[in-house]
């Protein structure tokens, strides 16, 4: 397998690109209220106090040892204490806006969390291309290859607000290509590993785990054989994990108490009726005193929608061997069902989440060409979304404290602005506006082409450009 | 096993090797010694196996009492909000403890519980919620010598408007100019300088207590109140974002700061030294004016490399 495939010139060039501009931009822009715990997390880890030092990192631990390498050159030559600077000024916007912290990290240490992101986008792109290219060829592999590094959320994801939802997105679609080639303990590994960067990758285990149970196999021995080596993949994982298991009980602790958080919405169900959701959330007390809370329940919802949806996509693999390519895209699809009902029904859904799904979107592209219009709906609705909650001006804090280019105060107006602001479109309007699209597009993807909305609207564009432009 | 299998192996073999890097395991140390001649105390502060540059606050202040009291943070789970608040405190609490090396005797409680805590024995009960009728019980609890912990209006069942302490409170303008740290918010680097809302000054004298935070246009972040022989300390606002500033975070690292250095047990003026120490550590030799029933308290103030030491002088 070469790493780097032969690619037309045009293309190339555009990889390329799509590249610098992830490298110029990563150093002068940032999420700073995603941030802040990565950043308490990283001096942790320098620090020799493990990833969960100060309880402030919440996710399972690999983005962070992923990133502890570059880390770890960069505190050779910049001290923690130029890591980042406390900004007073900021504090009046991060009150109103309750999505900025009054803390912004430095360009080299932008640049260096940001490292394990790029990298894995480049390697998405990579592995989208050659899943494409054996089945489909050229152009479409060149394409699905464009659509992934040019995309405009995923660059704004991994490169502007430094999130790292592309690391286990990887892990996804690489257990997708174990699976196809029947390398089950890889693939049980690679559902592993992408539990420990996210927790959703588990769902997609109870999908293989499904499959195989559904699949046609000659004789028993051989499907205990396939499910022992799918488990043993993951039991693999759970080793090399075992540090963080074994030496510090702060990971389960912390993951464990986050059912107490509060926050709803987003692209999602909840989008529509969280206080209905939460009056009748409320009311729910069982006999022995313990009480249902609503995160709980969306937590329930979210984990019996996946797993259901898990074994129904399952099904429509019942009695074949899983061989041919139409197989492959039932697998595709399978993916995208799956984790449509995560995003649908999870407590939150925010735009980083949409890079879950949207890989096994492009790599469905050549078999069903109506999938462009999810990927360019949740594409524009995904950066939407987060602009309509803090305006860009919030990511460009770096700019501000370490350039002279740009003025914080100038930066806090602009916010300040638009969550002041009236008029027709407010911040509140904005953004519930985005979400009930959202949440219908992602809803489409699970639907039949005929009720997909984002291929509906998608078309009936296309048609009156057409008639526009003669 | 293919390509695609080798580099999945080779992954895996790197983040088992980075894992077990990961361990924590602080290699820093400080050590903290004092030794009294007639009116002064000289003090010794020895830093070893830090690889970063830190700061070091060094606070002596004679206490009313030495103790090591119990936290229990009481939540109240019918209040999500609230039970959010607390469970961030505790976990935050916790993780200033393990890290300070500190051994906290860390609980959580229910608000039912309550009236059992206000009838037993000294500790420090943070409170995160109550039901509105123990308004007597608590301030008897407290005067036995308990302490308690509020954030903001409506958290201490006796204090807020025709109650035992009417304390005025006010939404906190926070100004970066007009801001001004008491002596205790400088010595300990308190975090919490913009909370949504703040006490008047004027009230906080009034009801007998010190501002120990930050003060703002005539508003107070922090203020304690001694009550017979116990304390109330009063945080002006409930955690809120953002974190860092006004948070669950940075409450809880300002409250560890408070009961470690037993400030909330202070008794008169604090004397105050800042030692900029860099990778490799150093031995540091200070004296201190010897009060009566003093503490000496060490603490690193940057978050990386935290480092707490303390020595009683009786």
């Amino acid at each position: 397998m070469r790493l780097l495939p032969r690619l037309s010139r045009a293309t190339l060039y555009l990889v390329i690109l799509g590249v610098v501009v992830r490298l110029l931009l990563a150093p002068f822009t940032i999420c700073t209220f995603d941030q802040y715990p990565f950043y308490i997390s990283s001096i942790d880890m320098l620090s020799g106090v493990g990833i969960y030092g100060h309880a402030y990192y919440a996710y399972t631990p690999l983005f962070m040892v992923t990133a502890y390498p570059f880390l770890w050159l960069l505190q050779l030559v910049l001290p923690l204490s130029q890591f980042g600077t406390d900004v007073p000024s900021m504090v009046d916007v991060a009150q109103l806006s309750g999505m900025v912290t009054p803390f912004v990290t430095a360009p080299a240490y932008n640049l260096v969390i940001k490292a394990p992101v790029i990298i894995a986008d480049l390697l998405m792109g990579l592995m989208i291309f050659r899943m494409v290219d054996e089945r489909w060829g050229r152009p479409w592999s060149e394409r699905a290859l464009l659509f992934w590094m040019l995309n405009p959320l995923v660059i704004w994801i991994t490169a502007v607000t430094g999130q790292f939802d592309v690391l286990p997105a990887l892990m996804t679609v690489m257990a997708l290509m174990a699976f196809h080639r029947r390398s089950y303990l890889l693939c049980g590994l690679l559902i592993s590993l992408g539990v420990f960067f996210k927790i959703y990758p588990a769902f997609l285990g109870v999908f293989y785990l499904s499959v195989l149970l559904v699949s046609r196999y000659d004789s028993n021995l051989a499907r205990f054989r396939d499910v022992a080596l799918l488990a043993a993949g993951a039991l693999l994982g759970l080793v090399i994990m075992s540090p963080f298991l074994l030496f510090s009980d702060q990971m389960l602790e912390y993951l464990g108490r986050r059912s107490a958080q509060t926050v709803f919405g987003g692209m999602n169900l909840y989008c529509l009726v969280p206080y209905l959701i939460s009056h009748i959330c409320k009311e729910v007390v069982t006999e022995g005193g313990w009480r249902l809370n609503p995160s709980m329940l969306a937590t329930f919802v979210a984990l019996g929608g996946a797993a259901l949806l898990s074994m129904l996509a399952a099904l429509r693999l019942k009695g074949r061997a899983i061989t041919d390519k139409g197989d492959w895209t039932v697998l595709c699809q399978g993916n995208v069902m799956v984790i449509a009902a995560i995003l649908l029904t999870q407590p939150v859904t925010n735009p980083q989440h949409m890079l879950w799904t949207l890989p096994f979107l492009i790599l469905l592209l050549a078999k069903e060409p109506r999938r462009i219009w999810a990927i360019a709906a949740l594409s524009v609705l995904g950066a939407l979304y987060y602009l309509s909650l803090v305006t860009p001006a919030a990511v460009l804090y770096p700019l501000g404290v370490y350039t002279p280019i740009v003025d914080v105060g100038a930066l806090n107006q602009i916010i300040l602005g638009y969550h002041d602001g009236g008029g027709i479109m407010t911040q509140v309007g904005a953004t519930a506006l985005i979400s009930v699209a959202g949440f219908l597009v992602i809803l489409g993807t699970l639907l039949p082409e005929r009720y997909d909305i984002s291929t509906i609207v998608g078309r009936w564009l296309q048609r009156r450009w057409g008639e526009l432009h003669g | 096993m293919g390509k695609l299998g080798m580099a999945v192996a080779s992954m895996a073999c790197v983040l088992l090797l980075l894992g077990v890097a990961l361990i924590p395991s602080p290699g820093y140390d400080i050590e903290l010694q004092a030794d009294v001649h007639g009116n002064t105390a000289s003090v010794t502060v020895r830093i070893s196996g830090n690889d970063h540059a830190n700061t070091l606050s060094l606070v002596g202040a004679s206490l009313n009492e030495v103790r090591n009291d119990t936290m229990i943070i009481v939540s109240d789970d019918d209040n999500r909000t609230m039970l959010g608040e607390a469970t961030s405190m505790f976990d935050h609490m916790q993780a200033e403890a393990q890290l300070r090396g500190v051994a906290l005797d860390l609980k959580m409680a229910q608000i039912d519980e309550l009236p059992a805590l206000f009838y037993g024995e000294n500790a420090i009960i943070v409170m995160f919620g109550h039901d509105g009728e123990m308004g007597e019980a608590a301030q008897q609890w407290v005067e036995r010598g308990g302490v308690l912990v509020g954030f903001g209006p409506h958290s201490i069942p006796f204090v807020g408007e025709n109650m035992i302490m009417d304390l005025d409170f006010s939404p906190y303008e926070f100004s970066e100019d007009d801001i001004e740290s008491s002596s205790v918010a400088d010595a300990l680097a308190l975090d919490t300088v913009a909370p949504r809302v703040g006490m008047g000054t004027d009230s906080v004298l009034e009801n007998g207590g010190e501002p120990i935070g930050y003060s703002c246009l005539g508003m107070e972040s922090l203020a304690l109140f001694p009550m017979g022989e116990g304390r109330l300390l009063m945080f002006s606002a409930h955690p809120s974002t953002p974190i860092l500033t006004s948070g669950a975070d940075s409450m809880a690292s300002d409250l560890f700061r408070l009961v470690m250095s037993g400030m909330i047990w202070k008794n008169g003026e604090i004397q105050h030294i800042t030692i900029q120490y860099v990778p490799g550590g150093g031995v540091w030799q200070f004296e201190m004016s010897r009060v009566a029933d003093m503490r000496i308290t060490a603490i690193s103030l940057e978050k990386w490399e935290t480092l707490f030491a303390a020595v009683d002088l009786n």
